[in-house]
Parts: C-alpha cells; sequence; structure tokens
C-alpha cells in the first residue's frame, strides 16, 4: 500500500519537475524572441522616422515644381477649369444600342480597361488608374445594376473620341484583341453566367 | 477531598492559561495568515495595474520618442522633425598617440583642423566633443580607423525638411536642441513636455505659390527683400507667411553676418511699417461707421493741405471735388486727411485700438514688434495717419484688421496654429460699413490703382499702398515700401491676400514706377488666380446679375468707373 503510492508520488514529482523544466526553456526562448521583435520594432520605427523626413524632404514644392516642368506636360489648375455638377448639361438619353442588354458580369466590366489599352494603343501609365476607376462601382454591393450602366457609358464615351471615324474597323480589332487576351473566355463567361 | 478538588483546580488553572495563550497565539498567527492570504488575493485577481503593467511594458517595444515633438502643416506636411545622429567624442585615455590619431581623424574629416584635434587629444578627461551629428558614411569611416578613442554618442537632431520654405514661422533649435526663434521657441513646452505634434494652420502649397510670385517680383524689380501673408479672414488662420530673403534653418548659427541676421528678420511679424494708403481702408472705414462720411459725401481736393508747416498733396492730383468711393480709388490724401478731421483724434485713436493696431498681434511667434505711433496725437498726426504715415505697424497687424474690416466687422485673433472652428471675435465695426468697405474694395481694382491684382473669376478687391521709407531728417523719395491687401471674393470675402516690396525700383515695364500698383498687385492678383482653386474655391461669373448688384455702388460709382486711372 505505502510503496505505489511513493511510486505515484515520485512520478508526480519528476512529471512536474519535467513540465516546469519545458515551460520554464520555452519562455526563456520566446522572451529571447520577444526581445528581438522589440529591437527589430524600435529600429524599424526609426527607418520609419527617417523615411517620413526624406518623404518630406523629396516633396519640398519647390523641387517637384521644377520636376514636373522638366517632365511633365502639366500647367498648374486654372479658376476656368473648375466647375461644378449643376452647371454640366443634362445628361443625353442613351441611343438605343442594337448589342444585347448589359450584364452584370465581369466581361462587362473589364472591357473598358481593355478599351484603354488597346485604343491609347501604347501601354500607358493612365491605364492602371482606368482599370481601377472601372473596377471601382463594382465594389459597391448597394447597387448592384447601376455600375455596369456607367461602365458602358464611359466606354462609349471614349470610343468615339479615341476612335475618330473608323469606328467598325476598329471594333473588329478590339474584337480580336479581346479573342486574344481571354481566348474568348471573357465573351463566354459572360454567356455561361445567364 | 477539597486537598484534590485544589490540586485539580490548580492543574486546570494551570491548563486554562495554556490554552488560553495557546488560543491567543494561534489567533494571531491566523490573523497573519489571513492577512496574507486576502493581499494573495487582492494582488493575483483583483489587483491588475502593477504587475501587469510591468509584464505589458517587458511585452511591447515601448515608443521611444524623441524628445522635441514634431511640427506639421496643417494638411499634415512635416515641417520639422527629430532625427537620431551620431555624435563623434574621444576619449583621451584611449589614445597612445595624439598626433597618428588626429592625422588619421583629419584623413576621413578633413573640416577639422589636425592641430586642434590633437590638442583635444592630449587634454586630460575622458571625454571630449570632436564633432557633433556626422553622417553615417561617416561614422563609419571613423570607426574602419580603428582607433578604440574615437567613441560616438546617439544624439537628436532637428531636420527641417522642406528647408528654408517656412523658417521664420517653423524657426529653429539651438545645439543642445532647445527651440531658439519661432514656433520651435513659443511650443517648447508642448514640444519637449508633453511631447505633442504641432499642427499649423500654414498651407505649405500656398506657402510655395505666395513665396515663388515674391521672389520673382523681388528679382524683377531689385527689391532688397518682400514680405507676404494669406489670411483666413472667417478664422484668423495665417495660411501662408513669407518674409524674403529667407534662411535655411539647418544653417542657423554658423555664421553671424549683417546678411545672416536680415535673413533671419520676419518682415511681417517683427518689422513695423509705415504702411501708405493701405490705412485708408481704415479711414474710410471709420469715416463709414460714425457717420463722418456717407458714400456720398464730397470733399475739396482741389489744392493741397497746408499745416503746422507741413504740405499733404496727392500723387495723382484729381484738382476737383472728390466724392468719398473717389477718394478711394484715386487714393487721394487731401481728401482721407480731411475726412479724419471730421471724426476726429479720438474717434480715430479709439477704432485703431479697437482694430489691434495699439497692440501686440496674438500671434504665437516671438518675434513680434509693437506698432509705433505718436505719443503726442495732434491733429497733424491725425491726418498723416489716415493716409497711413506716422503710425508704423507689422505688415500682419493691418492683414488681421483688413480682415475684420471685411467679413462683417469682426476682429478675429490671427494665429499659426490650425482652428477647427472659428473663435468668437469682437466686434469693431457694423456689418453695413463692413459691407460698403468690401464695394469701395473691389472698386479700386476694378478701376483704380489696384487693377494689376485682379484675376479672373475671383472677385479681387483691395488697396495699394506706397509709403517713402524714413531716412536721416525727414523721407527718403527713392526709397519705397510698396504694399497691396487684396481680398477675394469679395462678394463673401474668404481670405486676404497681402504683397510688400522693400525698396522696388521701377522699371521699364512699369514705366518707371515702383509703387504698389506696380510691384505688390501683381503677386496678389497672380497667387490668388493659383492658390483660388487649390483652397476649394471655384470661379464666379463676375457679370452675374446678382454680383453685380451685390457690388454696386450707387453715388458717383459711375462717374469713378467712367475715369479710372491713377497709379497710387
Amino acid at each position: 500500500m505505502k510503496r505505489p503510492a511513493t511510486l505515484i508520488l515520485f512520478a508526480l514529482a519528476v512529471i512536474a519537475g519535467g513540465v516546469l523544466f519545458t515551460i520554464a526553456f520555452e519562455v526563456s526562448t520566446l522572451e529571447d524572441r520577444l526581445s528581438v521583435l522589440n529591437e527589430q520594432i524600435t529600429e524599424d520605427r526609426d527607418a520609419i522616422h527617417v523615411l517620413r523626413a526624406e518623404w518630406g524632404y523629396l516633396n519640398q514644392p519647390e523641387r517637384l515644381d521644377g520636376l514636373s516642368q522638366r517632365y511633365l506636360e502639366l500647367q498648374p489648375l486654372d479658376g476656368s477649369q473648375l466647375s461644378d455638377i449643376a452647371a454640366l448639361p443634362a445628361r443625353p438619353t442613351p441611343a438605343p444600342s442594337t448589342d444585347p442588354a448589359p450584364t452584370n458580369t465581369p466581361s462587362a466590366t473589364t472591357s473598358p480597361a481593355i478599351v484603354a489599352l488597346s485604343e491609347t494603343e501604347s501601354p500607358s501609365v493612365e491605364t492602371p488608374i482606368a482599370a481601377a476607376l472601372a473596377a471601382k462601382p463594382k465594389l459597391k454591393p448597394a447597387a448592384p445594376r447601376r455600375p455596369s450602366r456607367h461602365v458602358r457609358l464611359a466606354s462609349q464615351n471614349t470610343s468615339p473620341k479615341a476612335t475618330s471615324g473608323a469606328a467598325s474597323s476598329d471594333k473588329e480589332a478590339l474584337d480580336a484583341a479581346l479573342r486574344a487576351i481571354f481566348g474568348n473566355s471573357a465573351r463566354n463567361s459572360g454567356d455561361a453566367s445567364r | 477531598m477539597t486537598e484534590r478538588i485544589s490540586f485539580e483546580s490548580a492543574q486546570t488553572k494551570a491548563l486554562d492559561v495554556a490554552r488560553t495563550r495557546l488560543l491567543v497565539g494561534g489567533a494571531l498567527l491566523a490573523a497573519a495568515f489571513l492577512v496574507v492570504g486576502v493581499r494573495l488575493v487582492d494582488v493575483t485577481i483583483f489587483s491588475d495595474t502593477g504587475p501587469s503593467r510591468q509584464a505589458s511594458a517587458r511585452s511591447i517595444a515601448v515608443e521611444k520618442r524623441m524628445d522635441r515633438a514634431d511640427i506639421l502643416d496643417r494638411n499634415g506636411v512635416l515641417l520639422a522633425t527629430s532625427l537620431k545622429t551620431a555624435s563623434l567624442y574621444g576619449n583621451p585615455t584611449l589614445i597612445v598617440d595624439p598626433k597618428a590619431a588626429a592625422r588619421a581623424l583629419v584623413g576621413v574629416l578633413p573640416e577639422l583642423s589636425e592641430a586642434e584635434v590633437t590638442q583635444k587629444l592630449s587634454s586630460k578627461g575622458e571625454f571630449i566633443w570632436l564633432r557633433r551629428h556626422i553622417t553615417p558614411r561617416q561614422q563609419y569611416e571613423v570607426n574602419r580607423l580603428g582607433f578604440p578613442g574615437f567613441q560616438f554618442r546617439e544624439e537628436e537632431r532637428r531636420v527641417y525638411p522642406l528647408g528654408s520654405l517656412a523658417a521664420h514661422v517653423v524657426g529653429f533649435t539651438g545645439d543642445d536642441n532647445d527651440g531658439l526663434t519661432g514656433i520651435e521657441s513659443s511650443f517648447e513646452e508642448t514640444l519637449t513636455q508633453r511631447h505633442e505634434d504641432v499642427t499649423l494652420s500654414l498651407d505649405i502649397r500656398v506657402q510655395q505659390i505666395l513665396h515663388r510670385e515674391l521672389s520673382a517680383q523681388i528679382e524683377k524689380f531689385s527689391a532688397i527683400g518682400g514680405s507676404g501673408i494669406v489670411f483666413d479672414v472667417r478664422t484668423g488662420e495665417v495660411i501662408s507667411l513669407v518674409s524674403l530673403p529667407n534662411f535655411d534653418p539647418h544653417e542657423k548659427r554658423k555664421k553671424n553676418t549683417e546678411e545672416a541676421k536680415n535673413a533671419r528678420f520676419n518682415r511681417t511679424t517683427l518689422g513695423v511699417y509705415e504702411l501708405g494708403s493701405v490705412f485708408k481702408i481704415f479711414n474710410h472705414a471709420i469715416a463709414l461707421e460714425t457717420g463722418a462720411a456717407k458714400l456720398n459725401s464730397i470733399y475739396d481736393a482741389r489744392k493741397p493741405i497746408r499745416a503746422h508747416g507741413f504740405t499733404i498733396s496727392d500723387f495723382h492730383a484729381e484738382k476737383r471735388w472728390l466724392t468719398v468711393p473717389e477718394i478711394f480709388t484715386y487714393s487721394s490724401n487731401i481728401g482721407s486727411a480731411k475726412m479724419a478731421l471730421d471724426f476726429g483724434t479720438a474717434v480715430q485713436r479709439k477704432f485703431l485700438t479697437d482694430l489691434g493696431l495699439m497692440r501686440r498681434s496674438s500671434i504665437e511667434l516671438p518675434e513680434q514688434a509693437r506698432p509705433l505711433f505718436p505719443a503726442q496725437w495732434t491733429d497733424l498726426s491725425t491726418m498723416t495717419i489716415s493716409y497711413g504715415h506716422g503710425i508704423s505697424v507689422s505688415p500682419l497687424h493691418a492683414v488681421t484688421a483688413v480682415a475684420a474690416v471685411v467679413n462683417g466687422g469682426i476682429l478675429l485673433p490671427a494665429t499659426l496654429i490650425r482652428r477647427d472652428e472659428p473663435p468668437r471675435g469682437e466686434r469693431v465695426i457694423s456689418a453695413q460699413t463692413s459691407e460698403a468697405m468690401r464695394k469701395l474694395l473691389r472698386l479700386v481694382v476694378e478701376n483704380g490703382t489696384g487693377r494689376n491684382a485682379d484675376a479672373p473669376g475671383y472677385l479681387v478687391g483691395g488697396k495699394t499702398g506706397t509709403a517713402e521709407k524714413p531716412g536721416k531728417g525727414g523721407y527718403k523719395r527713392k526709397a519705397l515700401i510698396s504694399s497691396f491687401i487684396g481680398v477675394f471674393p469679395m462678394n463673401a470675402p474668404r481670405y486676404v491676400v497681402m504683397a510688400q516690396l522693400d525698396e522696388p525700383k521701377g522699371i521699364k515695364e512699369s514705366y518707371g514706377y515702383a509703387t504698389g500698383g506696380w510691384t505688390a498687385a501683381p503677386v496678389v492678383g497672380k497667387v490668388i488666380s493659383q492658390v483660388a482653386p487649390l483652397l476649394g474655391l471655384a470661379p464666379i461669373d463676375e457679370g452675374a446679375p446678382d454680383i453685380q448688384r451685390a457690388l454696386e455702388i450707387n453715388v458717383a460709382a459711375s462717374r469713378a468707373r467712367g475715369r479710372g486711372i491713377a497709379t497710387d
């Protein structure tokens, strides 16, 4: 009776000691890691601080002025370029279209970006912005129908400007480009989802 | 029996005593354990302040704050910040051969003198500064020399990323990182004790435009300096404050030459000037407010006034009777002096005091001056002050007062700190007077001396001012202070824009004139046309009937419009 109890107690003591040792070991490893991380955080903070100062330095208005004069064909904003919504003429009613009704699928939302890409002919810097603009309305869950219309309008508005005349041949070229890029998947996915 | 009983009772007694003692001892021990137990519960369960704070401090890297907080513009652009840099010091006890060490060090840091370093390294003690704030590359190279006697200490250095652009406002710090001038000095406690960032009312974009236009004009007219202010009439915030020539705050104390001192001088707050005809804004406002003159009153400006041996004459004499709007647009000194005599010295003094032109400004800069005005305020003073001579105020004083004149009559204390809501100001003139003054100011730009300040679509109004600088025994005819104070848009004023040039010289393009209308007014016009879109103001159709009606002057306006010349 006495011997098993002693054995059990002894075993418990050994287990407790082992657990304690493991935990202590773990804690010390974690603390080492913590101090390394803390050091890193401090370093990063210092670096961020320095970078902020450098960012401020590089953004000196005078310097930006010089750079923009040298590399950009932009001019200071003039008062005559400003207007407000009320001053705009009423939106013209969209011409009846022979195309099937615009869908709310990726094909409809991605196309303007591609339009921009193919019609500006050179892959300009503006393309990602155009894509972002086209994609943005999609994020609004409240009005799921409207974005596609906006996007369609946008593409309609841009196309005559850029193509200026040879509209039909350009449309074919665009279709070809679309097929080349998406291997018909863009069109197909649109159809499939309907 | 009795014996036994007594024996027993004696035993019991002893037992009782022992038991009582035991009880007391036990109770004490129990109480002690209770205290320990309660404290244990308290510490482990309830109290989580002391120990856990220690724990959290250990687990998260404490944000190491710089000794000085940052200074930002109203949009959060960094104007001043602190960076850690290494400073090199020598420990002479560890240097065996000072000469060799000095030679090696000067090879890396050529700006040091070898003799001086040798002498420093030969001195006694364990610490001597050799060079403060060196670059990381220099630090690396010094380390590579391998002398144990060269050591580094991390120090903080104030950095101004935008350099000289807002140097007069932000100020600079000394070697020991204490604010010496500008906001650095006046907000020393906020920056160093409370470690709070200071957000200024400045807009750095506006500052840049004003700086650019002003310096271009200074060059064009070979002026010796200039200053400019953009001021929000609704909040009293200073949006931009430029004083030229300016300085690089990093090189603050390197030289103490006359030139460097001149560059550090803040013309907008520390300089006081006779502003000339700009003061007619206040003179007219007082006359209209007190009823001493009405818009249709007329004054005889046919011949100069002679009083006390002085002659008051007009720069561009019309030599006829002038209406009150005409006195303003032609900037007639004779007419203004006569108007001032109508309301008198006491009234003039009271209103100028109300407009804040007789005391220090509320601006948060240590560099500011009190206005200068005559101790003996005679009738002659009243007359000269009516057209801005005999009283010297800082440009900021004038701008703050003009803002009160046009914003409906409320004087707002000027500030350099961003205000999120307008403060309660003091009413100095009535809304009706303010409206009349807006019309008069617009007239000056439309047809008078300030036409060069026009910016299409922004209904600029304003007043020119040209004053001769006082010199030995009188005024210097060729040394002018030419100013223009503009306001826009005149139908509902938002900003006051002031430009001033110190000693501009006439050029061919200005037909030899160096007056406010030719030199300072174009700066204001250019600044407004660039700054207004940035500040979110859309242009107005100036021909719109309601705008025309709002700025129409019933009396004599047509006559003033019909002629419209004058330079100043």
